[in-house]
């Protein structure tokens, strides 16, 4: 009898010690592999690095493989936006601080305050600026930028050189200097005159150099019907009407190939044409330099600085691992974002430690003479809602092509701001 | 008895015909649509929930100045493009259908070489030759002593030069299609009426266009339902632009969907524009349908 | 005889000329092409050095073939799958008489009206649906049916004299044998003309094997070439020569198929 119980005792002693000893296996081997996706449309030398980033995460973090899949630019948006809206979307990918509000008002990505330390904040650039403000919404920081970079006025010294122009520094200098440059073989400048994001991105600086703004967000009222604006709207106007820059050009009026070729002799390009134009680069023989967007007199210099952030979509089933790996690559690595300013695609960094590093690797040229000059002071590109986009956008399309006034342009959509925010309950 | 089984025995092999192509259609065109149609009854920005708005958004569409506005763009474009393919594409098939079908083939084939090349290539290309200082075509202009112009870079010429790379696109592969059928017309028809002293033209008008009915039809529906909904080339070398010159409609449609995020509103103005499509095919069909007798 | 041998030399200049005029553009693409990546937009014709280095680098490096070996496989599956069944479609449509005739034929002919970026999204998650994201069926299937060529079937199968049918039917021929046996092969003029236009909008289509593909190994040409424009600047010398890549295969088809192109049908003296 006695032996029969500490036999059924025993028997059910090892089966639980074999059960726990079987779970405790299954503890250390759930450990799973961890798949995410990072989607970008960033190709190129930019895509590599990326892809160094992701991989070096995995040193890291060996649980978790993030694996990065390319999109051409062109039609960035109709994939991410189809994918996301049939939830099979990514659990990361870039985003510029134009379409960041849709994303936030849909609570469609993953909150990365918790992850994000002050000690992290603290190395983000606090310029006229933050970057990080066009991230953040009622307090919570939702995306966070990895790269940046301004707009400038490159000219050839060639053509401005045997015009006998000095490169202009107000908007009637500007407006001379197109005059003389243009002929029947070349465009004095080029701006994007398509309708679009891009567009209004290009002319936003136009407006701030005058002291305009467009929306007062504490308040939320529209402040875009000013004289500033009036006057910017105005001098796109006049520049496409005395056919100063052309309606399409055969390339993207931003793409640096205008101006490296001589099919213009000022073109409005960003931080992205530098490597291109700069000695060593493709276009080096078209001996081109740069200066800050011209200004209205009385005005003050301000840029506009646009960049890529990354950002979790909420519906991952990885939200933790997704938020550790965005700041981890944004916040934390160091070496490689240098690598990616440099190499993969020349661009400022909103974090001093990533600037401190580039400063040293540019010591000439185009590329030092950018850093220097455009990349700190600026302002960070605005997040508005598409429909205030569009409206804006409207206003400069009549300047441009249908006999709009600056002033009647600037009113109007303002008026037409302020009826869609009476609308509008989402974040600004 | 024998009728009956007849007329079952038709029935169920043309059904049989029509399989095929009657499952993938619904499958993947006629579900979509009924999908569309479904979302054109809410509020939805392709991320949070859909909002039901029942026929909010088509109220909301006949307020839209911009959208009619592109409606009339559209069949600007329309009246443009097709009688300038049917004539053009019906014009060149007469040239050729006299020649030897060798010449024929080689014809054939070299106006077809600009449809394979895709219309986002041909924008580009077509970017390049309405250059207004470079461009060959201003310079061609030029050697003829006319001024360089602005193509489309004009609000006046932009939506007209889209049409010209239509059709430099369209017009080979409609060529080989009236061709085809000129070819089945049976050359005796022709040689009675020659002996009847009959002239070119009239040979044209009496014989050759009338026999033409089917190739005639089909050309003139295809071409106004395809023009409707021109998109690669306006996304690809105007945006819609300068200004809205050339924002036809299904360009809007694309806008207000992958640029403003109102898929709601989007698929409305679909709809909207399928309707005016329909009614335009429908009126095509019956007008020709009553001038066979 | 002196008159007819001038007038077709005058119809051979001007349709050579208009062969100039579409020609043109290609011409300009090839030569462009064919220029140092930093001189690709001098708009002459050959005013600039000839190289091929782009060619080497776009087939080489960025492995070109495997694109156009993916859109060689969607085309042709698409293309020979699409023609027999709107040929079986139109011959419906045209020779038999049918319940619901008129009425399959105006809701056929409305699913073209529908433009394509309204059908995108539901068509996507049908598609997610049946398993077939990410995969060429998933890109060949939904571009089979098309009313372009049921409706030009249709109307071809229109034009036939019935004389034929009726003398197969007292032969004592099925339907589908009459189809199989007569029309199918009267078709072949359409079938070849429509052949190589469903090939083309196939070896082209860009916009939706982008949303439904995302393994880099599946891309078709179109989509390889649109990955060589970045946000601003365009990789020209490489987006020129893949274009020109992406032509040539097709162009090769067309020689060899261009004296079928336009065979004419002799229907008299079949009785």
């Amino acid at each position: 009898m006695f032996y029969k119980r500490t036999l059924i005792f025993l028997l059910i002693l090892s089966s639980v010690g074999a059960v726990l000893y079987a779970t405790g296996q299954q503890a250390v081997s759930a450990q799973e592999q961890v798949e995410v996706f990072f989607w970008s449309h960033l190709g190129g030398t930019a895509g590599e690095v990326l892809t160094e980033i992701c991989e070096k995460y995995s040193t890291i973090e060996p649980g978790v493989t993030v694996t990065y899949e390319l999109t051409p630019r062109v039609d960035w948006e109709n994939k991410i936006t189809t994918a996301l809206a049939t939830g099979t979307g990514p659990d990361i990918f870039t985003l510029s601080p134009g379409n960041f509000l849709r994303f936030v008002n849909a609570d469609a990505t993953v909150d990365l305050t918790p992850y994000f330390t002050p000690e992290m904040e603290s190395d983000f650039s606090s310029t006229l600026y933050n970057p990080l403000e066009s991230f953040r919404s009622d307090g919570k920081l939702y995306a966070i930028p990895f790269e940046g970079g301004g707009i400038a006025l490159f000219y050839r010294r060639d053509m401005l050189g045997s015009a006998g122009i000095e490169p202009p520094e107000y908007w009637d200098e500007l407006l001379l200097a197109c005059d003389k440059l243009t002929d029947d073989k070349i465009y004095g400048i080029s701006l994007n005159a398509a309708k679009g994001s891009n567009q209004n991105y290009q002319w936003y600086p136009f407006m701030w150099q005058g002291g305009g703004d467009i929306l007062d967000e504490v308040n939320r009222k529209s402040v875009f019907g000013s004289q500033a604006t009036a006057d910017a709207l105005d001098l796109w106007g006049t520049i496409i009407k005395k056919g100063y820059t052309a309606a399409q050009f055969p390339a993207h009026p931003a793409d640096q190939v205008l101006i490296g070729q001589g099919l213009v002799a000022m073109q409005i390009v960003g931080n992205w044409g530098v490597n291109d134009l700069d000695e060593g680069g493709k276009f080096e023989a078209a001996s081109v330099d740069f200066v800050h967007l011209p200004k209205p007199q009385g005005g003050k210099y301000v840029n506009d600085l646009g960049g890529n952030a990354l950002v979790g979509s909420s519906k991952s089933k990885y939200a933790d691992e997704v938020a550790k790996f965005i700041v981890w690559a944004t916040a934390e690595e160091v070496d490689l974002l240098i690598r990616y300013c440099s190499y993969g695609k020349y661009s400022a960094s909103p974090r001093v430690s990533v600037m401190n590093g580039l400063t040293s690797v540019y010591t000439k040229g185009l590329k030092k003479k950018f850093a220097d000059l455009i990349n700190p002071a600026g302002r960070y590109e605005p997040s508005l809602p598409p429909e205030i986009v569009d409206i804006i956008g409207d206003a400069i399309q009549n300047c441009m092509f249908k006999n709009g006034k600056g002033l009647n342009e600037a009113k109007k959509a303002s008026d037409r701001i302020d009826e869609f925010l009476n609308t509008y309950t989402g974040a600004m | 008895m024998m009728k009956t089984n007849r007329k079952l025995y038709e029935n169920l092999s043309a059904y049989f015909l029509l399989f095929p192509d009657l499952l993938l259609l619904t499958m993947f065109v006629f579900i979509p649509v009924l999908g569309s149609f479904y979302l054109s009854l809410h509020k939805w920005n392709g991320l949070s929930q859909m909002i039901f708005v029942g026929l909010g958004n088509y109220r909301r569409i006949f307020r839209d100045l911009a959208w009619w506005h592109s409606v009339g763009i559209s069949f600007l474009y329309t009246l443009m493009y097709v009688p300038a393919v049917f004539a053009v594409a019906l014009a060149l098939a007469l040239l050729l259908s006299n020649l030897k079908a060798r010449i024929q083939g080689l014809f054939g084939t070299l106006y077809f070489v600009p449809f394979a090349v895709s219309g986002i290539v041909a924008s580009f290309i077509w970017k390049f030759l309405y250059s207004p200082k470079n461009g060959y075509i201003n310079q061609a202009l030029a050697f003829l002593g006319v001024a360089p112009q602005l193509w489309l870079g004009s609000t006046k010429q932009a939506l007209i030069s889209v049409v010209i790379v239509s059709l430099w696109m369209h017009v080979g592969f409609n060529m080989i299609i009236f061709l085809a059928g000129i070819l089945d017309i049976p050359a005796n028809y022709y040689e009675a009426a020659e002996i009847d002293g009959a002239r070119s033209v009239t040979k044209f008008f009496r014989i050759t266009f009338p026999l033409l009915r089917n190739t005639n039809i089909f050309i003139l529906i295809t071409s106004s339902i395809l023009s409707f909904q021109v998109f690669d080339q306006v996304k690809a070398m105007t945006n819609g632009g300068p200004g809205d010159a050339t924002n036809v409609s299904v360009f809007h449609i694309y806008r207000q969907a992958f640029e403003m995020f109102h898929f709601g509103y989007s698929a409305s103005m679909a709809f909207v524009l399928f309707m005016i499509i329909l009614v335009i095919s429908l009126l095509q069909l019956n007008v020709l349908k009553s001038s066979r007798d | 005889m002196k008159s007819k041998s001038v007038g077709s030399v005058l119809k051979i200049a001007v349709c050579s000329a208009i062969a100039v005029f579409m020609l043109v553009p290609v011409v300009l693409l090839i030569s462009s092409s064919l220029k140092p990546p930093d001189q690709v937009m001098n708009l002459g014709l050959f005013n600039s050095p000839l190289t091929i280095e782009s060619y080497v680098t776009v087939m080489k490096e960025d492995t070109f073939v495997q694109y156009m070996k993916n859109s060689f496989i969607v085309a042709g599956t698409v293309t020979i799958s699409a023609l027999l069944f709107h040929a079986m479609a139109g011959y419906a449509l045209a020779r038999l008489r049918f319940v619901g005739k008129d009425a399959v034929f105006s809701w056929i002919l409305s699913t073209m009206m529908v433009p394509f970026s309204v059908l995108m999204i539901p068509l996507f998650v049908i598609v997610k649906i049946f398993g077939l994201l990410n995969t060429l069926l998933g890109v060949i299937l939904p571009f089979i049916p098309h009313a372009y060529g049921i409706f030009l079937f249709r109307q071809f199968f229109l034009g036939i004299p019935s004389d034929l049918e009726e003398a197969a039917t007292i032969d004592g021929a099925s339907i589908i044998g009459i189809f199989y046996r007569i029309f199918l092969p009267l078709s072949k003029s359409i079938m070849i003309a429509l052949g190589a236009s469903f090939f083309i909008r196939n070896w082209n289509n860009y916009l939706w094997p982008l949303v439904v593909l995302r393994d880099r190994r599946l891309w078709l040409i179109q989509v390889a070439i649109a990955a060589y424009q970045h946000e601003y600047s365009m990789d020209w010398s490489r987006v020129l020569t893949a274009c020109v890549v992406a032509i040539t295969p097709i162009v090769i088809l067309f020689f060899i198929f261009q004296n079928y192109l336009v065979e004419g049908v002799k229907l008299s003296g079949i009785k």
